[in-house]
């Protein structure tokens, strides 16, 4: 999950790095009101998750109350991205001398968590990308990293004095928050230097890891609605399903990530094309079924319906009973389908279906399925 | 011949009295490996299948000369369950569990290397020498013995490939799902090189997907070492949907995610046989079986 700018910034002052002061405001009145207790000028910025937000007019610079009256007005309630404004972060502008780069994150290239820094901060990163201003270096979970190996890494910015251990122990303290808090990205940009020499954070892009709620969600916002994801998404996710819709004709039903991708991959390169991918995990109660074929038979202009399932904990009987109850009982009974399934109690679960005038690939490949059903499907229209 | 496990393999099954544990214990067993014990903390005397359970791995250890443990827990335990085998010395560990956080995840693998000992996992269906010892969760019948070597991320593309390997009566030496997840405590690389030691693995398959780098890692290795046996690649997820850029910093350390086309031109520049569709990997690597070894 991650974080919005001013929930970051939260986790970066309970560490102990120094944020600039602000207020949250979801209203003009709000931003008023923090303007006039904050004293000018004040930074305006839309708390949504998506990037570049400078870029895209989501954040301003006021040095008037009319000012801070005409950007509120214009940012509160505009869409940038995916998201619409509802809260604007509005700090005390901060008088910067330096502006750097820092971030600790899990880098799934070297799998290992990495710190990075760079003196080329507020920049977009990718214009950094490659250059010998960016610095990296790996960081053990076996053990602590003491204060002065932050300091010789920070030294190779070419920073030294007040400056260096000002830096430095922002990092250590960045390292501290994201191994406590699960965090796989903790990025700073731009990490100010002030002209009186404070080092304070002026942005935070902090993403937790989803496998570590059950450690973590004592402390984190509720679950925002994902923009990007749908109704169907979010309840097929609560019964373990992993579904994301698509633009195609054929709607797939896999009991494994690999298995869906190589099925999507197999309708496109036989002129069809997948209408979802789904992962339904491990088989273990009839309502999955039910629930994973619902999701499929949702979508008006589905053609076909093939279902891919490896009976390992699973038992084939007991899934080619689920399948048959559901289609039963569905409204699109005369829709095209075909059930591949291998494993524990196959050669009744494939009787079952048979019976009931289901097709049926015999353990076969799904190379085999996917021709059935795009045959299927191709004698229908 | 086998890399990693065989029927010399004596195996315990960590989380042995849950639901999942013990069933696959049992049908571990059912199949031929011989899983002398199990540990659950707080259930030391019970018994699973006539399997005793102890309280600690090192009780277990004191008990049987384990050299396997395979881990049945909830993500919020395995990384201590894994340790625990670690300290007690045994030096292959495999763990089933999804969801694992990924600090946990990279923790027990810098653990696991720092001491010598091979992680498979975590998020795997486990491994398999066909005919000999079944250390996972794979039915063991869609597998058969020969001299196939098959490393995967997806479980499910494990049994695909080895099922249409069986129908084409080729049979494998071992087979190894090394996880779908970002962090693996055994990668391509480290199984190749086991592979090419195998007198008992002539060609090895590869199942790869989209994310990571993985099988970017595995073309360096085969191009370094010149190696020595035939390898094939299937990768799967060309038509995936994309997923979210990890943040900013993803810019500047690794390149974006390579498409499925990057991997394959590296593999291909690397000498591996790249595939489409495992009918058509399986069917290359029948041929070479049956006529093209010399």
């Amino acid at each position: 999950m991650q974080l919005l700018e001013h929930e970051g910034k939260a986790l970066l002052a309970e560490h102990g790095i120094k944020v600039p002061t602000s207020h949250i405001a979801r209203s003009t009145d709000a931003v008023a009101a923090a303007a006039a207790d904050l004293g000018l000028p004040i930074m305006l910025k839309a708390q949504v998750p998506s990037g570049r937000r400078g870029k895209h007019g989501g954040i301003a610079l006021a040095k008037s109350i009319d000012e801070a009256h005409l950007a509120a007005n214009r940012i509160l309630g505009s869409r940038l991205g995916d998201d619409s404004v509802a809260a604007l972060l509005v700090e005390q502008a901060v008088d910067i001398d330096k502006e750097f780069y820092l971030s600790v994150y899990f880098d799934r290239r070297r799998q290992a968590l990495v710190v990075i820094a760079s003196n080329a901060g507020g920049m977009e990163v990718e214009e950094l990308s490659g250059t010998d201003d960016v610095i990296v270096d790996a960081i053990s979970l076996l053990r602590a990293r003491q204060p002065h190996e932050f300091q010789d890494f920070c030294r190779r910015l070419g920073v030294r004095g007040p400056t260096l251990l000002g830096i430095s122990d922002v990092l250590s303290k960045l390292v501290t928050l994201a191994l406590s808090r699960d965090a796989v990205l903790a990025e700073i940009n731009p990490l100010a230097v002030t002209k009186h020499g404070d080092v304070i954070a002026l942005d935070a892009k902090i993403t937790i890891d989803e496998s570590s709620y059950y450690r973590q969600s004592h402390w984190m916002p509720p679950a925002r609605d994902d923009a990007t994801s749908s109704a169907s998404e979010r309840a097929a996710k609560a019964v373990g399903i992993s579904y994301v819709p698509l633009d195609g004709e054929v709607a797939i039903v896999a009991n494994g990530t690999g298995l869906a991708l190589n099925m999507m991959d197999l309708l496109a390169q036989q002129g069809s094309s997948a209408a979802n991918f789904m992962d339904v995990g491990p088989v273990d109660r009839p309502d999955k079924i039910q629930r994973a074929l619902e999701l499929c038979l949702e979508q008006e202009r589905v053609l076909g319906l093939c279902i891919n399932l490896y009976g390992g904990a699973t038992d084939c009987r007991m899934v080619a009973e689920a399948i048959l109850k559901t289609l039963q009982s569905a409204r699109r009974k005369s829709l095209p389908r075909v059930v591949r399934m291998c494993g524990h109690g196959e050669e009744e679960g494939w009787a079952l279906l048979e019976n009931a005038g289901v097709a049926v690939v015999r353990g076969g490949s799904t190379e085999e399925a996917v021709r059935k059903i795009i045959a299927q499907v191709g004698a229908r229209t | 011949m086998t890399i990693l496990i065989d029927q010399h393999s004596v195996v315990l099954v960590q989380g042995i009295t849950g639901r999942i544990g013990s069933w696959h214990a049992k049908l571990m067993r059912e199949y031929g490996t011989n899983v002398v014990a199990g540990v659950t903390p707080g259930k030391g005397g019970a018994s699973v299948a006539d399997i005793p359970v102890y309280d600690t791995v090192r009780e277990a250890t004191e008990h049987f000369p384990i050299n396997v443990s395979i881990i049945f827990a909830p993500p919020s335990r395995v990384k201590e369950a894994a340790c625990e085998a670690i300290d007690a010395s045994i030096p292959i560990v495999v763990s089933v569990t999804e969801h694992v956080p990924v600090f946990d995840a990279l923790y027990l693998r810098d653990y696991a290397r720092e001491r010598g000992c091979t992680v498979i996992g975590p998020n795997t269906v486990g491994l398999i020498s066909p005919g000999q010892c079944k250390v996972g969760i794979m039915p063991g019948a869609f597998y058969r013995p020969g001299k196939v070597g098959l490393i995967s991320r997806s479980g499910t593309l494990t049994h695909e490939t080895a099922i249409q390997l069986s129908a084409r009566n080729v049979g494998q030496s071992t087979c190894i799902g090394i996880g779908g997840d970002s962090v693996n405590g055994t990668d391509y690389a480290d199984l190749l090189e086991l592979f090419r030691r195998d007198d008992g693995t002539d060609c090895v398959i590869m199942v790869g997907e989209i994310g990571g780098w993985l099988e970017q890692r595995a073309a360096e290795t085969i191009d370094r070492s010149k190696y020595p046996k035939p390898v094939y690649a299937f990768l799967a997820g060309r038509r995936a949907p994309h997923g979210r850029r990890m943040g900013h910093a993803g810019a500047l350390v690794s390149d974006a995610d390579a498409s499925i086309e990057t991997k394959e031109r590296l593999l291909r520049e690397a000498g591996v046989n790249v595939f489409q569709t495992i009918e058509d990997l399986t069917a290359s690597v029948a041929e070479y079986m049956r006529v093209g070894k010399s």
